[in-house]
């Protein structure tokens, strides 16, 4: 086990880790509390769109799903709330059409599309050091923009409609929390893939929801699930050989659901004894 | 005495439908005024009106002298009670601070005099002691009081509650008029509801509302009023005294 760590690779793969735990569990806390989940889904599906223009047109495909995420963030989060489409059908018909596009794109590059299988489903452990420090940057600025606008973040999640009556200009932070999930879920992508990210983003935070008594020490204790989750589902993956994305939503999965359980059990005897 | 709210011939229309027509409603000072009236009669569109929320397609809306959205502040609201997500992780403390979000203003931190202003509107509502409690700690009732407070840190003219009576509990419900009825002596107050019989001996003046408002500045109110707002004969609980809701009713 300490030998491994001796590698480049698997270092990468620990920084690659605890690097999505920060994005995912402070941005997962706003996803989950103003349930934000199935626009997340969409932004990162979208964001296929641009892995497949990367591949067409020699770019790289993470700086392409960046600018897709983005754009998604912006059309879905100003289509649901100015015109009469709901937020509903804005998201599903941009999931799709994300999806749509980075298939055509890939369909018309020349030859193969390598690596197309990890940004679908993540490959922790070829993660390269250059996105190592790109994730890097985009948790400071994820972390910075968070803090700056702590208190309407906090608002406009609580209770928007309040917050726009004292003056708070809720949409533009709507569509800046937006961009922030879009961002987060460019961190993720390599780790879980586009197609896993949302698991990543929701359960950390779900389960710091059950016990946390503020957003605060919810984002702490999501992100430190994160980390736990990441790390452990990449030395099962290691061990067993199987697929690192999988892995970590698999073990984050089982927690949720012991958690859950052992929550509600937590209720009815608290239940029981005050009978 | 000052008149905190003028509507003038307010009409808002979504989309083709009307939900507010030609509504003309005047609250002074000293006002304690019910609107009841049936779901979907337009009682949350008039507070949103109100409140600089919904823009009325025709008409006039005056908040102290100035047009509506220019007083930030002078108006207080109190949401309904599904407005929020009980299990949402924060405290009392944080939940009321929320009413000086316009005075601290974008991006600064809340200040010492916004955490003063906290706790003077925890204390008028009775629950300073529960400043760190987690909300969901909290029966209904209080939870009301905490959204109460939450509107009183701006130190408003004027309260609007919106169904304020549907997550308290009946043996709560005494306490909390007398609150609001404590309140009255610094502020104005509209509460609406849906429950006629929720509009209590507190209320000063009593209007109807189903698109249109019935109104005549007095706690009376005529049974053909309550039929045409509610389409139905209605009977009204008097005791015998005609033309009365609930005035003479035996102390609840």
């Amino acid at each position: 086990m300490i030998e491994l760590l001796q590698y480049q690779f698997i270092q990468n793969a620990i920084l690659a880790g605890l690097l999505s735990a920060v994005a995912c569990g402070v941005i997962g806390s706003f996803v989950v509390v103003k349930r934000m989940v199935s626009i997340s889904g969409g932004i990162a599906h979208a964001s296929f769109g641009g892995i497949g223009l990367g591949y067409l047109l020699g770019f790289n495909p993470i700086t392409g799903a960046m600018t897709f995420a983005l754009g998604s963030a912006v059309i879905m989060g100003t289509v649901s709330k100015k015109t009469k489409l709901s937020a509903d059908t804005s998201i599903g018909v941009l999931w799709a059409t994300g999806m749509a596009l980075g298939v055509i794109f890939i369909s018309l590059a020349p030859g193969y599309a390598p690596d197309l299988f990890s940004y679908l489903f993540g490959n922790i452990l070829t993660v390269p050091r250059s996105d190592i420090i790109m994730m890097l940057i985009i948790d400071i600025i994820i972390l910075l923009i968070v803090f700056i606008f702590w208190k309407e973040f906090t608002a406009i999640s609580f209770d928007e409609e309040f917050a726009r009556i004292n003056k708070v200009p809720t949409f533009l932070l709507y569509l800046l929390l937006l961009c922030l999930i879009a961002l987060t879920i460019v961190v993720l992508i390599r780790a879980v893939g586009i197609v896993l990210v949302i698991a990543l983003v929701t359960i950390p935070a779900a389960i710091a929801s059950q016990f946390a008594k503020s957003l605060k020490s919810m984002m702490i204790l999501a992100v430190v699930l994160g980390a736990f989750f990441t790390l452990t589902g990449l030395w099962l993956s290691y061990e067993l050989d199987i697929a690192s994305g999988a892995t970590i939503i698999i073990v984050s999965a089982v927690v949720l659901m012991v958690s859950t359980a052992l929550v509600k059990i937590r209720e009815k005897l608290q239940h029981s004894n005050a009978a | 005495m000052e008149t905190i709210v003028k509507l003038e011939n307010i009409w808002v229309r979504y989309h083709n439908v009307t939900a507010l027509e030609s509504v003309d409603l005047e609250v002074r000072e000293t006002d304690f005024v019910g609107i009841i009236g049936p779901n979907g009669g337009g009682k949350s569109t008039l507070l949103k009106v109100i409140l600089g929320l919904v823009q009325p397609s025709q008409g006039k809306v005056t908040i102290m002298g100035a047009a509506s959205g220019k007083n930030v502040g002078k108006v207080g609201y109190v949401p309904q009670y599904s407005s929020f997500d009980r299990n949402f992780p924060i405290s009392v403390e944080d939940v009321v601070l929320m009413g000086r979000l316009n005075h601290a203003g974008l991006v600064r931190r809340y200040s010492k005099q916004d955490y003063q202003a906290v706790a003077t509107a925890l204390k008028e509502v009775g629950l300073l002691d529960h400043k760190n409690r987690h909300i969901s700690e909290l029966s209904g009732g209080q939870q009301q009081r905490v959204l109460v407070a939450r509107a009183l840190t701006s130190q408003p003219k004027l309260l609007l509650l919106d169904e304020p009576m549907a997550n308290v509990d009946s043996a709560m419900q005494k306490e909390f008029y007398e609150l609001l009825s404590r309140l009255n002596e610094q502020m104005a107050i509209i509460m609406v509801s849906h429950d006629i019989s929720a509009v209590s001996t507190y209320v000063k003046q009593i209007a109807c509302l189903n698109r249109k408002l019935y109104y005549h500045g007095s706690s009376k109110i005529t049974a053909e009023d309550l039929e045409t707002v509610y389409q139905c004969p209605v009977e009204l609980i008097a005791h015998g005294v005609p033309h009365r809701v609930l005035k003479d009713h035996p102390s609840c």
